[in-house]
């Protein structure tokens, strides 16, 4: 696979610190936006109504499978619910119910076959809320919006807010071995640095041409699985396991440096 | 959008004229995900549920909230959640080796973090226009053992549109 590598990349590009915070020496936690991680970039959404029994296609034309969100069930039976999936021409919603159903999905033109690690440190990223001055930091308005809108829907970046920002990607091929915990992870495989339990999403491809968004819970594959033995600290390790007796599998996962740790976790007892 | 509006940044080595997708970190055509900083321990956080008593006796189907927090939006936004698996913060949670990502509302199953497909018991996790909830769900006739277990759930609300 490709490899797009970020090494020099501390000095290079753009960021945006936290108010009160100078964006030359703040840490990775105190900036707003830093150009080191690449974004999700929303190509197009919709909400659509999918017949019963029935796929729905949006042709995207990228000339790449690329990073989506939608509706998924498990892949062993693609065809029960709903299931998204993409190649590098079209994104498909198949409705497997016997009604209609109505679904929102996300194109990003982001690519799931080219590999990326950003730039590694192990900086907690306690969160809280942050004041907000009007003049300070950068937006960016969608053409025909304005500038003064409170609406967030109408900017593309807003230094009021943070993007999920990419960590690392990794994509290749799967293996077609049995694949049981605590056996031969022959798989996609990631080993996070980030200090939390990271945001992470897998695809999985039958065909290394159709990707299939995996919810992550497969009883017998394909499935993403976290490394049963990681600990809180810096070392975190996922896989997408292939589903077994298919062969050309690819995976791909996607790890996002967000989320934060959250500064004010909340605990529910749930008492009858 | 058009080609020659906002700005680019490429990764180091590309030229922003020319960089293809995955070689440019940011690219003000399209748009993002964004968390509102302001308001951020609510439209992010990590909630742990601890079950000191059982659920009653469910009545098929059964939802009993666990956890429910206005979001400050005025329609239904886009959601992700995360089902933390092994321990996070010294809590036991979901399952030793298979966490599920809910993306809108939608997860293994359909609507549903499964706890049990045998036993069809499920957390359901969605927003509507005023509130980000966190049920307990099941249509069979009993609800498997809860007391004493941890669940933790990392969730983000985003001011996209969720449907």
């Amino acid at each position: 696979m490709a490899q797009v590598n970020s090494t020099s990349q501390q000095n290079y590009g753009i960021k945006i610190a936290q108010l009160g915070y100078d964006a030359r020496t703040a840490a990775d936690q105190n900036l707003l936006f830093s150009s080191s991680w690449p974004l999700l970039k929303i190509a197009y959404t919709d909400s659509v109504s999918v017949p019963a029994n029935s796929t729905y296609t949006y042709a995207h034309n990228f000339g790449f499978p690329p990073f989506h969100f939608g509706p998924t069930d498990d892949n062993n039976s693609p065809l029960t619910l709903l299931q998204t999936k993409v190649d590098s021409t079209n994104l498909y919603i198949i409705n497997g119910n016997a009604t209609a159903q109505t679904a929102r999905f996300y194109l990003c033109y982001n690519p799931l076959n080219i590999n990326f690690q950003a730039l590694d440190n192990q900086n907690y990223q306690l969160y809280t809320a942050q004041p907000y001055d009007k003049n300070y930091g950068i937006k960016i308005v969608k053409q025909n919006k304005n500038i003064n809108s409170t609406d967030l829907r109408d900017f593309t970046v807003h230094s009021g807010t943070r993007s999920l920002m990419i960590e690392g990607i990794v994509s290749g091929i799967l293996a077609n071995e049995p694949i049981l915990p605590g056996g031969n992870f022959n798989t996609v495989f990631y080993q996070s640095k980030l200090p939390y339990p990271s945001l992470y999403f897998g695809f999985w491809s039958p065909d290394g041409i159709t990707y299939n968004f995996l919810s992550g819970f497969g009883q017998s594959g394909p499935k993403m699985a976290r490394g049963t033995a990681y600990t809180i600290k810096y070392t975190e390790t996922m896989w997408i396991l292939p589903k077994l007796n298919t062969p050309s599998q690819t995976g791909c996962i996607y790890v996002f440096k967000d989320p934060f740790i959250a500064a004010n976790p909340i605990q529910v007892s749930y008492s009858g | 959008m058009a080609d020659n509006y906002g700005i680019k940044i490429s990764l180091p080595g590309n030229n922003t004229s020319t960089a293809s997708a995955s070689q440019l970190s940011f690219d003000s055509s399209y748009d993002t995900f964004k968390l509102k900083l302001s308001n951020i321990n609510t439209l992010f956080n990590v909630v742990t549920v601890f079950f000191a008593n059982e659920p009653p006796t469910p009545v098929n189907p059964t939802t009993v909230n666990l956890y429910k927090i206005a979001h400050g939006y005025n329609y239904q936004p886009f959601i992700l959640v995360l089902g933390i698996d092994s321990s996070y913060s010294g809590f036991s949670a979901m399952s030793t080796s298979a966490p599920s990502v809910m993306v809108n509302g939608y997860g293994y199953g359909g609507s549903y973090f499964y706890l049990s497909a045998t036993e069809n018991t499920a957390f359901q996790i969605y927003a509507d226009a005023t509130y980000f909830y966190i049920n307990l769900f099941t249509d069979n006739s009993k609800f498997l053992t809860f007391r004493g277990n941890y669940y933790t759930f990392k969730y983000y609300i985003f001011s996209e549109n969720g449907f």
